[in-house]
């Protein structure tokens, strides 16, 4: 079965990585014959990546000569480019719901939220947007692939030991720069902690940053170096507002670290509050740090978690599990007929009318403001308040208005 | 046969087996039964329950999915116990069960553990299963499958020494305990799966010398290969 996986590039970020992990077993342990088609203009980067070894990776150009059985959207953007791609099936492999990477009123939300009104089947990684496509699009088929983990990697250790006195040992990662990972907001937890810690901040840049009260700040590190940072780790502090399959803490889990989580999307997946993590209230910074004082004290039921975690990730598949299920979801989807092509095209129209609307309002916002900004810019054209605007300016008006004014303050105190 | 897992010689494996067998035995009757294993799973050597034929295999080489098609024939009844997990590849053989389903009028029941709750899986168990796991094979199935739970049963007696009697019993079950496996069915007949509990007597004295036995094999082997 040829099947090709449409990306936007190969950079390694968790997405690409995870389609990357699939289109490696699919080639490898399958009778599958996988491209990887990078849809915007680039040169492909020389990875250095073991796992694209095995794989094809074409331009969409190339792509658009051959023919294949099920061409694959990984990535919103991608989806604009899914049908030049001549195949018998089209699917979208949906990792997250993509528009709330973005702010409200910002056009990638509204971008990113029609492309799940396609006529394809899916495929998702996590059991909570299953459920989100199957209410929203329930005439189209929908398969569930979750993410493996490489044991390899990330392999569980037999034992862990207890953690009895040293001081908590806490661990943040991710971008600063994405509003949604709460990086910073971490860090500033970890500020208000009463008892003795040491926390280690991965980064794979500095942007945004503030890691203020961070014992080191490490970063870009490979993943076998960021098994063995999870491996000095007693617990992951992870304040995502948006997660799709939220794959850190389980990662962190592997080498037998609990986590203190926010109910991000995604946590119902594996996480079990006082069995294998804690999970803190939403913008709670103070009762989130007195989590991990609870934790830092009671080494009790620190161990109790850990061992928790680790528990559920001997349990976790393997990538290898995981390339079954995204075979037989592959070859179902070839099987079965296509999606409608009609079963979105209401929801479509709504979104578009929702987004008209928004439009709308927006467009008589900025009237109103314009007809201000007008009556402003008239007031500020007659003779004296120009004269008096001119005269601000100047640097010695500018020190008398000053000096008028503290003057005035000292004398209403 | 020995598993190393333990499972096939713990007596609640057992009675686990025999309790998916009486549910699914109402469904054999009249028609062919297939009864599919994995070759290297607990129940490869074990006799065919009566009127079912055993077709015994790894199922990823295409030419085992096609002898399970032809000995299915049409409307068979083909079962999946003890199998699925103990696949490197059990993907074509859902393939394979789906579209017996939907082309030859099949009847498909599987059972897949919980490792949630069991022991950590044994070298011998390919895969490993759990609700996430579950929920990425209800997703191939047809919609209208029907999932039943296994779950555990625990009791004790108190009987007259030199008595034999039978204990008609009633137990209070549900569904809120983590179930040992599930049971998945799908077909023609799905819906006809019957709701099935066997309560038999433990034999400790027997269930400790078979421990002992595996723990004396394990220690000699690993003697040996030391």
């Amino acid at each position: 079965m040829k099947v090709a996986f449409l990306v936007n590039d190969l950079q390694l970020s968790g997405g690409v990585g995870v389609v990357v992990a699939h289109a490696r077993q699919l080639a490898a342990s399958h009778p599958f014959d996988v491209t990887l088609v990078v849809v915007r203009e680039q040169r492909v980067p020389d990875w250095g990546y073991e796992a694209l070894a095995h794989l094809q990776v074409a331009s969409l150009q190339d792509a658009r000569a051959q023919r294949f059985d099920v061409a694959v959207a990984t990535w919103w953007e991608t989806t604009s480019s899914l049908f030049d791609v001549p195949a018998e099936r089209y699917a979208y492999f949906v990792q997250s719901l993509e528009d709330r990477f973005y702010p409200p009123r910002q056009p990638e939300r509204l971008g990113a939220a029609v492309t799940l009104n396609l006529p394809v089947a899916f495929i998702t990684n996590a059991r909570w947007i299953a459920g989100t496509l199957r209410d929203l699009r329930p005439e189209a088929p929908c398969y569930l692939v979750r993410n493996g983990t490489d044991k390899t990697v990330f392999p569980p250790p037999d034992g862990i030991e207890p953690s009895i006195d040293a001081p908590l040992r806490v661990l943040v990662e991710g971008y600063a720069s994405s509003w949604f990972e709460g990086v910073n907001h971490a860090i500033a937890t970890t500020r208000l902690m009463r008892e003795p810690h040491r926390l280690t901040v991965i980064a794979p840049n500095r942007e945004g940053l503030d890691a203020t009260g961070a014992e080191r700040v490490l970063g870009p590190v490979t993943q076998r170096e960021m098994a063995g940072l999870y491996a000095e780790t007693d617990v992951v502090l992870k304040l995502s507002r948006v997660e799709g399959m939220f794959g850190p803490p389980l990662e962190g889990f592997h080498m037998g670290a609990t986590c203190v989580t926010t109910e991000v999307t995604g946590h119902e997946e594996y996480i079990e509050h006082g069995v294998n993590a804690l999970i803190c209230d939403w913008d709670d910074e103070r009762g989130t740090a007195r989590l991990l004082d609870m934790l830092a004290r009671d080494r009790m039921l620190l161990h109790r978690l850990r061992l928790g975690a680790l528990e559920t990730a001997r349990r976790w598949p393997t990538w290898e599990q995981s390339g079954q299920f995204m075979a037989a979801a592959l070859r179902a989807i070839r099987r079965v007929p296509p999606a409608p092509v009609t079963g979105g095209a209401a929801r479509m129209l709504a979104d578009v009318w929702a987004a008209l609307e928004e439009q709308r309002l927006l467009l008589q916002e900025r009237n109103e403001f314009a007809a201000k900004a007008m009556k402003l810019e008239q007031i500020k054209a007659l003779p004296g308040v120009a004269t008096v605007i001119r005269a601000r300016h100047r640097r010695s008006i500018r020190l008398g208005l000053r000096v008028a004014c503290a003057g005035a303050r000292r004398l209403r105190s | 046969m020995f598993d190393a897992s333990g499972r096939d010689t713990d007596p609640d494996a057992r009675i686990e087996r025999d309790t998916r067998l009486r549910a699914v035995a109402p469904l054999a009757v009249g028609g062919r039964w297939v009864e599919v294993r994995a070759a290297t799973g607990p129940a490869a050597d074990d006799p065919s329950p009566e009127g079912a034929t055993a077709v015994v295999g790894d199922f990823a080489d295409p030419a085992e999915v096609e002898r399970l098609r032809e000995t299915a024939g049409e409307g068979a009844l083909i079962t999946v116990f003890d199998t699925l997990e103990h696949l490197s590849a059990f993907a074509p053989l859902v393939d394979a069960l789906v579209e017996l389903t939907a082309r030859q009028g099949a009847t498909v029941v599987l059972s897949v553990p919980n490792h949630d709750v069991l022991a950590t899986p044994s070298a011998t168990h390919g895969t490993i299963w759990g609700e996430g796991a579950l929920a990425e094979l209800r997703s191939l199935l047809p919609a209208e499958h029907v999932v039943v739970h296994q779950v555990a049963l625990r009791g004790s007696a108190l009987i007259p020494q030199g008595t034999v009697s039978a204990h008609p019993t009633t137990v209070r079950l549900g569904d809120a305990a983590a179930p040992v496996g599930w049971v998945v069915a799908f077909g023609a007949r799905a819906g006809d799966l019957s709701e099935v509990l066997i309560v038999a007597q433990a034999d400790m004295a027997t269930e400790r010398a078979l421990q002992r036995a595996l723990r004396a094999e394990l220690e000699v082997l690993r003697a040996r290969s030391a």
